[in-house]
C-alpha cells in the first residue's frame, strides 16, 4: 500500500469553506446580522461557482462525469458488485450532487430576497416584484431546514463510513492522501491555468452579480 | 327572572363578538399599511440600484413614506392589542408602554422626513444616507413591538 493524493487542494479548500461557512450563514441570519449574512454569501457563491467550474475543469476525482453514475452502477454498488472506487462512490456521488445543488437554490433564492421591510434585500432583488421577493425570502427560510437535513445525512453517511465500514474517508479530505494498492493512480492532478481561470472566473461573476448585474 | 341574565350573557358575547371583529380589522388594516411601507421602501432601494437613479421617482415615495410614519401610531387605537384570540404580530408593549412606542414611531418619522428632504432636493448622497437610518428605525421598534416568526 502507497500514500497517493486522491483529493486536490481546491477540492478540500472548498470543502472545508462550506463546512465553515453555512453555520456561519445560519447563525448570522437567525441574528439579524443581515449585512454581515450577505457578505458570507457572497464568499459561499464565488466558492459554490469555482467548485461547479472545478467539476469540469479540475483533478480527475474532482470532475462530476468521472464519479457521477446511472441506477445501475449505483445499485451494483449497493450490492457490493463494484471494485471501491479511488474518488467518491456512486451513491456519494448523488450526494455531492444534491448538496451543490441544493447550496446554489439556496444560494439564488438568496440573491432575490428581502426582509419583511423591504430594505434589506439581495442584490437581485431590485429585478424582481416585491410579492415574488418576499417569497423568495420565505423559500430561502425553508430550503434552509432541507439543506441542513442532507448535510445531517451527508455527517451520519461519512461516520458510518469511518466508525462502521472501516473505510477511513475522513483523513483524505483533510490531507488529500488515501492508502491505495501500489499501481492505483491518485487522479489528483489539474493544471495551473486551469486553476487561475476557475478563480478570476468565479471572482468576476461573484462581483457583477453584487453589483446587481449590471448589463 | 330568568331570562334576563341570559340576555344579558348573549349581548355580552355579542358585543365582544363586534369587538373580536374591530380588533380583526384593525390589524389587518395596519398589516396592509405596513406592507405598503415595505412596498415603498422597495420602490426606493430599487430605484437606487439603478445607475442613474430617478430623483423625482424617489421624491414622489419618499414623499407617501413620510406620509405613513406620521400616520403610524393611529394604526394602533386603544383596545386594537392583542386580545380575544385574534392573530396579530402586534405585542402588547405597544399599549403598555405608549411613551417608548411612541418615540419609536418618531424615530422613524425623523428618518422618512429627513428622506424626503433630501430626495426633494435631489441630494443623492442624502438619500442613500437616510436608507440605513429608516432601516434602523424599523429594526429597532420591531424588535420592542412586533412579535418575530
Amino acid at each position: 500500500m502507497q500514500r497517493v493524493r486522491v483529493w486536490d487542494l481546491p477540492v478540500r479548500l472548498t470543502h472545508l469553506g462550506f463546512l465553515l461557512l453555512i453555520p456561519a450563514l445560519w447563525w448570522t441570519a437567525e441574528n439579524g446580522e443581515m449585512e454581515r449574512h450577505s457578505q458570507l454569501g457572497y464568499a459561499l457563491l464565488f466558492l459554490l461557482l469555482f467548485r461547479l467550474y472545478w467539476g469540469f475543469a479540475g483533478s480527475r476525482n474532482a470532475r462530476f462525469a468521472s464519479f457521477m453514475r446511472g441506477p445501475a452502477a449505483i445499485n451494483a454498488y449497493l450490492r457490493g458488485r463494484a471494485s471501491r472506487p479511488v474518488g467518491h462512490n456512486p451513491l456519494g456521488a448523488l450526494s455531492v450532487v444534491a448538496l451543490l445543488g441544493l447550496m446554489a437554490t439556496q444560494i439564488s433564492l438568496g440573491l432575490f430576497a428581502q426582509d419583511s421591510d423591504g430594505l434589506f434585500s439581495g442584490p437581485l432583488s431590485h429585478l424582481i416584484s416585491y410579492d415574488l421577493s418576499d417569497a423568495a425570502r420565505e423559500w430561502h427560510e425553508r430550503l434552509f431546514n432541507l439543506l441542513a437535513a442532507l448535510i445531517a445525512l451527508h455527517v451520519l453517511a461519512v461516520l458510518y463510513y469511518q466508525l462502521v465500514k472501516r473505510d477511513r474517508i475522513v483523513e483524505p479530505m483533510v490531507t488529500g492522501k488515501k492508502r491505495l494498492p501500489p499501481q492505483a493512480e491518485g487522479g489528483a492532478s489539474a493544471s495551473w491555468a486551469a486553476l487561475t481561470a476557475g478563480l478570476l472566473l468565479s471572482a468576476g461573476v461573484t462581483w457583477w452579480v453584487s453589483l446587481g448585474a449590471p448589463l | 327572572m330568568q331570562r334576563l341574565p341570559m340576555a344579558a350573557a348573549l349581548a355580552a358575547l355579542m358585543l365582544a363578538g363586534v369587538s373580536t371583529t374591530a380588533v380583526q380589522a384593525a390589524d389587518s388594516f395596519r398589516e396592509t399599511k405596513f406592507k405598503l411601507i415595505a412596498r415603498t421602501n422597495k420602490a426606493i432601494n430599487d430605484e437606487l440600484k439603478k445607475p442613474a437613479p430617478d430623483m423625482k421617482a424617489i421624491a414622489a415615495n419618499a414623499v407617501k413614506l413620510d406620509r405613513m410614519a406620521a400616520e403610524l401610531p393611529g394604526w394602533f387605537p386603544k383596545g386594537s392589542g392583542p386580545k380575544l384570540g385574534v392573530k396579530t404580530h402586534a405585542l402588547p408593549a405597544i399599549w403598555e408602554q405608549p411613551a417608548k412606542f411612541a418615540a419609536a414611531a418618531a424615530g422613524l418619522r425623523a428618518a422618512t422626513t429627513a428622506m424626503k428632504t433630501a430626495s426633494a432636493a435631489g441630494d443623492l448622497a442624502a438619500v442613500q444616507a437616510a436608507v440605513p437610518k429608516i432601516g434602523a428605525s424599523c429594526k429597532a421598534c420591531h424588535a420592542d413591538f412586533k412579535e418575530q416568526d
